[in-house]
């Protein structure tokens, strides 16, 4: 009975980290419209120094909705093809995934950005594959390298016990990986939180929104509002990855 | 019954496994002992299809394995490995588990099943079930390994060097268990070594394998009393081939029982079910040529000489 007392209160005390940040982030997109004198002290030549043009939880929504939609099309096809290359049939494959994922992150998001306006128009589909690209390496490289570690005879046995190629799949393979796979969605998600402000340079709102009309316009105030909430958002998610790798301990 | 007939691999040009036949009856104990690259996982793996063969035949009670579902054929074929191979991320309970899992068992019949194996291999359920694989010492791990093997209760075992990477000590232990358990469980098991003591010590018959043949096959006595060529000898341990004979004999074979009980003060006794080689050992020890042969309970039931123990018993 102690022992699952005890058990609750741990795993409240290891909530209580992403849920701090939340309240956090809450109370940041409450206060800042109303921390008029603050940023009036960081930009005192402009007009306004509260970005108003959209509501900053709207933003932050926005941003969310972006970076989420892009993490689970990362995720889906980076873990999808790291285990197609890992089986005996696509091994072929292997150099190529693992060198095409690399190449994406070596690519400048901007300059997917740039080439994919001409095909996709403006907004929020060139964003989109932007974030997808960049977001694939550190998940294809982790789900590989947690794919690839796993000790031979686990793999020699579990086929030997009479398990189908599914059942190792799923029952021993993808556990034993987990923890490193969640590493590097973690990494991914985490970056392009970062990087989906780069959107609002082609019309996608984000809260690079705040950050970009700060920077054109000279308004330090609006530069630092979407700086912010943007760190803070990040904070946050990044806690809740956090919490989620504690349970494959 | 396991029979493989003109069984050949052939791993692009080079033949793993060549021409090789061999029937494991019912209840046997076969080990496969060569040099390693002999061929002889390969012929182990071969049965459970791991290996799929390029020639010939395996079967298995008469019917040929490539007639069964992969699958289905390795749940009715136990397999136990070197360093265990056990599910890290799965308690002990649950890897034993695995195979009744796969076989759709129910739930209280696992438990109960698993509840027995872990008596049967010495391992204390409420101390064990829970724990994980990596808070087991070598020796553990690998009774948690054969454990696994028997779970579905198969009738035929296969062992790829279960015991190679354990202390001598452990691996003693593990072997004396593991005829204790084939004594009782009587499964065909077909068991791989590259340690002829380890080979001499378990078999029923011994397989020596060299460059994907065999070599020389028989009882370990067969083997010991006429190795087939100097392979076969250099593996027996040349010289010491007379101790591992002896090794073999129990001294109740030879002792003479129909001498005058001797006086109980004599300090140099054997126990009539330790071997030859043990009793020459005391001889020496306690330089004298003559042994008091006792039972379990410690009282004289007979006399050991040198003389009996070189001569095989006219008495």
């Amino acid at each position: 009975m102690r022992l699952q007392v005890s058990r609750v209160s741990n795993s409240a005390r290891h909530a209580a980290v992403p849920l701090g940040w939340l309240l956090v982030l809450g109370l940041a997109i409450a206060w800042l419209p109303e921390a008029e004198a603050w940023f009036r002290q960081v930009a005192p030549n402009s007009r306004s120094v509260i970005y108003q043009r959209d509501g900053f939880l709207d933003l932050v929504l926005q941003h969310l909705r972006l970076v989420g939609a892009a993490s689970l099309v990362a995720v889906v096809v980076g873990v999808g093809a790291s285990i197609l290359v890992t089986r005996p049939l696509g091994q072929d494959f292997l150099p190529l995934v693992a060198q095409l994922a690399s190449m994406g992150q070596t690519f400048p998001p901007v300059a997917v950005l740039a080439l994919s306006v001409p095909m996709l128009g403006f907004g929020t589909q060139p964003t989109l594959l932007a974030l997808v690209l960049y977001g694939l390496l550190p998940i294809v490289r982790n789900t590989l390298v947690g794919l690839q570690g796993i000790d031979p005879t686990v793999l020699e046995a579990a086929r030997g016990m009479g398990m189908s190629n599914r059942q190792v799949l799923w029952q021993v393979e993808l556990p034993l990986a987990a923890r490193v796979i969640l590493a590097g969605i973690r990494t991914s998600v985490t970056i392009n939180i970062a990087t989906a402000a780069i959107g609002s340079t082609i019309g996608a709102k984000t809260l690079g929104d705040p950050i970009i009309a700060g920077i054109s316009n000279g308004n330090n105030a609006y530069i630092l509002q979407g700086a912010i909430l943007i760190a803070l958002l990040a904070l946050f998610i990044d806690s809740l990855f956090e919490r989620l790798s504690r349970l494959f301990q | 019954m396991i029979e493989l007939r003109n069984v050949t691999k052939r791993f692009g040009d080079e033949r793993a496994v060549n021409d090789f036949s061999l029937t494991v009856e019912d209840g046997e104990f076969c080990v496969l002992v060569g040099t390693s690259g002999c061929g002889k996982s390969t012929t182990l793996r071969m049965i459970n299809r791991l290996i799929e063969h390029s020639d010939g035949q395996i079967l298995i009670d008469r019917q040929q394995i490539r007639s069964f579902n992969p699958q289905a054929l390795r749940r009715r074929i136990g397999y136990a490995i070197q360093s265990t191979g056990l599910f890290p991320h799965w308690s002990v309970a649950r890897n034993i588990g695995t195979v009744p899992r796969l076989l759709k068992w129910d739930k209280p019949r696992i438990e109960a099943r698993v509840r027995e194996l872990m008596e049967l291999l010495g391992l204390d359920h409420d101390n064990f079930a829970e724990r994980m694989p990596s808070q087991l010492s070598g020796g553990q791990a690998q009774r948690v390994g054969v454990a696994r093997a028997l779970a579905a209760d198969p009738d035929t075992l296969l062992m790829d060097e279960p015991f190679g990477a354990l202390d001598p000590i452990t691996r003693v232990n593990l072997q004396e268990e593991l005829l204790r358990l084939q004594s009782r469980l009587k499964k065909t098991i077909v068991f791989v070594t590259h340690d002829m003591d380890e080979a001499l010590k378990l078999a029923d018959r011994i397989v020596v394998m060299d460059a994907g043949r065999i070599v020389q096959q028989g009882t370990p006595s067969d083997l010991l009393s006429a190795p087939a060529n100097a392979f076969v000898e250099s593996l027996l341990g040349g010289a010491d081939r007379g101790l591992k004979q002896a090794g073999l004999i129990r001294v109740s074979s030879r002792m003479r029982t129909d001498l005058p009980a001797p006086q109980a003060v004599d300090p140099a006794t054997v126990a009539a079910d330790d071997t030859l080689r043990v009793a020459l050992s005391l001889m020496l020890w306690h330089r004298c040529d003559t042994l008091t042969v006792v039972d379990r309970s410690n009282t004289p039931v007979g006399q050991l000489s040198l003389r009996d123990l070189l001569h095989s018993g006219s008495s």
